[in-house]
């Protein structure tokens, strides 16, 4: 077990100086420049180019940038508030959205394998068939039709929860976008807990266990939960990094201050320094996420620990 | 093998359909059996025919498309008491008194009959626990012993491993293990060897057998293998689309089989010696999504006369043990004789026989 997670460890470091290094040369071939100002002349602009350090090659920036990086330095923003430190600009900004991004992905897993599981045993039957049409829809419409529906019934024409976020009331103005961003998450992991958790029922062993005169619940929880849960969670780290990085349009309808917004400013403003860190953020909390995963994989399926057949 | 043990299980007109998108398949079509306490039967046929379907529908885990049309499952608990019809039985009950409890199964790939997230040990015990209030060192002490009985050796170490980390044979064993954990009075084993390598077979045929005479198990194996039949069984049902065609002591149906398919099947086991080509019966089984008329081996029964294919033979009784359903038994149907060869087969498999005894 010990040698899997390190084996696992060292790939995801690897991995993520490689996210680094390619995200440098794509910011490289990225047209444009920071210094958009029609104001400034072209000497002004080469001055600028020059003490930020971007008239050296690729190569010897990547370096340089990658050793501040471990000193925790990840400069500072170009174009969007000058000269003020990137992680000064994310850290004011992340806490939001990593709010209401985890608060969506718990309520949406919570009650996607709740639906899920209640679905594959009554397979075939009318819960089974209601479900996974709700589902579909879940899946068909994007968060932010949900958001807008939801923001003009419940804020504009009930008003009962302020229209956009406040973050002197976070928990009531949180609501909705939580409500938003949840529908797919629980649409997809319905979806999928139900499928994987009707092959697990069909499969021998559970056949063998039944005809053994289990209890439906040594059954739900032993066999089904157990073989089914890891497919279902590798959905949950994909869709939990997507959370993150894509509530931006709804993170725009509620007026939210996350990262989400950054990016999307910082990308057409070509603020190199914030578009590279929060890009590399997102890979890191995926990376991360996997490395949990395969660790918990380690876990809870013995064949992957031990590297067995199958 | 003795007709004085009173019935442990009988069934009568069991009759089973499947549906499956729109189509109703008529799988069981009228099936009788009866089987003493301590005997060992055995279901033969093609895949298909309809042999392990019946045994589900005894223990109540058929698949949620079947629906039973009719019939009755009568089984004798303890011997004495009165049958219950497991058909009428409800499904909680079934669970705690009857499925793993009184009557266990055996499934065909022991490759993927067990968990493979959950250790051996922990398989063994929550199937005992599911049954009998003891506690986990009981029940783990218990499940030692039954690895230790199907010869798993160093059971208490092996407790820990997964399925993964033994043998199909090794697997097989184990499945033995938990099948037989709550001491049940009739085990069922669905192709049991089948998945397995022929070396592994055989020890796992000696294991069965072995058990079955230290716990006086009735046993039903559903098999398409003769050879493993003619090893074990005491009684034969020959089954073909869904209905019993022959039935008799394995004396009657090998040295006397009065069926065609019978017939076949019994040409089409490999003896080892012959280099001709191997029998097999030509055609295939009907789909049963109609109801076939007259016989349903008539299409591919060579010595089939004009009314197997007007109207479905009954079981014409031969000797007390011995029945069969085909129209070649009437009285007014034309003499017709065994294929020379069988006879030849038949001949020597008495020989043999007669030298295994002496």
């Amino acid at each position: 077990m010990k040698k899997y997670i390190i084996k696992k460890l060292v790939l995801s470091v690897v991995t993520l100086l490689l996210i680094i290094f390619i995200l440098f040369l794509l910011m490289n071939l990225m047209p444009g420049s920071p210094f958009n100002n029609p104001k400034l002349t072209p000497e002004q602009k080469e001055i600028l180019i020059q003490s930020y350090g971007l008239d050296k090659p690729v190569l010897q920036r990547f370096f340089i940038y990658l050793g501040n990086m471990f000193k925790g330095d990840f400069g500072v923003s170009y174009s969007l508030s000058v000269n003020t430190p990137v992680l000064t600009l994310i850290r004011s900004r992340l806490p939001v959205s990593l709010l209401i991004g985890i608060s969506a992905m718990l309520l949406g897993s919570a009650a996607g394998l709740i639906v899920g599981f209640l679905a594959a045993f009554h397979q075939g039957k009318a819960a089974d068939i209601v479900c996974m049409i709700l589902s579909v829809i879940g899946i068909s419409v994007p968060s932010y039709i949900i958001a807008i529906a939801l923001s003009y019934f419940v804020g504009f024409r009930l008003k009962w929860l302020p229209l956009l976020y406040d973050f002197r009331n976070p928990v009531l103005s949180g609501i909705m976008p939580v409500l938003a961003l949840s529908v797919m998450v629980m649409s997809v992991i319905a979806r999928f807990t139900r499928d994987e958790a009707v092959s697990v029922l069909k499969s021998d062993y559970v056949m063998f266990a039944r005809s053994q005169g289990m209890s439906g619940r040594t059954i739900l929880f032993h066999y089904v939960i157990r073989n089914s849960i890891m497919q279902v969670i590798t959905v949950m780290t994909l869709l939990l990094v997507g959370l993150l990085t894509g509530s931006l349009v709804t993170e725009q309808i509620f007026s939210i201050p996350g990262i989400g917004f950054l990016l999307s400013s910082a990308i057409s403003a070509n603020d190199y320094n914030v578009v590279i860190t929060l890009s590399f953020m997102y890979a890191a909390i995926y990376v991360v996420a996997r490395l949990i995963l395969d660790i918990l994989y380690g876990i809870i399926d013995p064949r992957v620990r031990l590297g067995g057949e199958r | 093998m003795s007709d004085t043990a009173e019935v442990i299980l009988e069934i009568k007109d069991l009759d089973i359909s499947f549906r499956s998108s729109g189509e109703t398949i008529h799988a069981i079509r009228g099936v009788n059996m009866t089987m003493r306490r301590g005997e060992t039967m055995a279901i033969v046929g093609e895949s298909g025919s309809g042999k392990s379907v019946t045994m589900k529908a005894a223990m109540g885990i058929l698949p949620d498309n079947a629906v039973i049309n009719g019939g009755s499952v009568l089984y004798r608990m303890e011997s004495g008491s009165e049958p219950v019809d497991l058909l009428k039985a409800d499904t909680g009950w079934l669970r705690d008194n009857i499925r793993g409890r009184s009557i266990a199964m055996v499934f065909q790939d022991p490759m993927t009959s067990l968990n493979p997230t959950m250790s051996i040990g922990n398989q063994l015990i929550s199937a005992i626990r599911s049954h009998e209030n003891i506690s986990r060192s009981e029940a783990s002490g218990r499940a030692v012993e039954l690895l230790e009985e199907v010869g798993i050796t160093d059971p208490v170490r092996r407790m820990r491993q997964y399925p993964h980390e033994f043998s199909g044979g090794m697997r097989q064993r184990i499945v033995i293990a938990i099948a037989l954990s709550c001491n049940p009075s009739l085990l069922i084993c669905d192709e049991p060897t089948t998945a397995l390598d022929v070396t592994i077979q055989d020890r796992i045929l000696d294991l069965i057998i072995s058990l079955q005479q230290k716990r006086s198990l009735s046993v039903i194996y559903i098999t398409h293998n003769l050879g493993v039949v003619a090893r074990v069984a005491d009684y034969v049902n020959v089954m073909y689309a869904g209905k019993i065609i022959e039935t008799g002591t394995i004396f009657d149906v090998f040295y006397d089989p009065r069926h065609p398919y019978t017939w076949g099947l019994l040409s089409a086991i490999p003896d080892g010696e012959s280099s001709d080509e191997l029998y097999s019966i030509p055609g295939t089984p009907p789909v049963l999504s109609e109801e076939p008329v007259g016989d349903a081996f008539a299409p591919r029964n060579p010595y089939a006369l004009e009314i197997d294919f007007k109207e479905e033979p009954p079981m014409f009784p031969i000797s007390e043990t011995h029945a069969a359903a085909t129209w070649l038994l009437d009285e007014r149907a034309p003499k017709v004789e065994r294929p020379r060869e069988l006879n030849e087969r038949i001949e020597k498999m008495k020989r043999e026989a007669s030298e295994y005894v002496r």
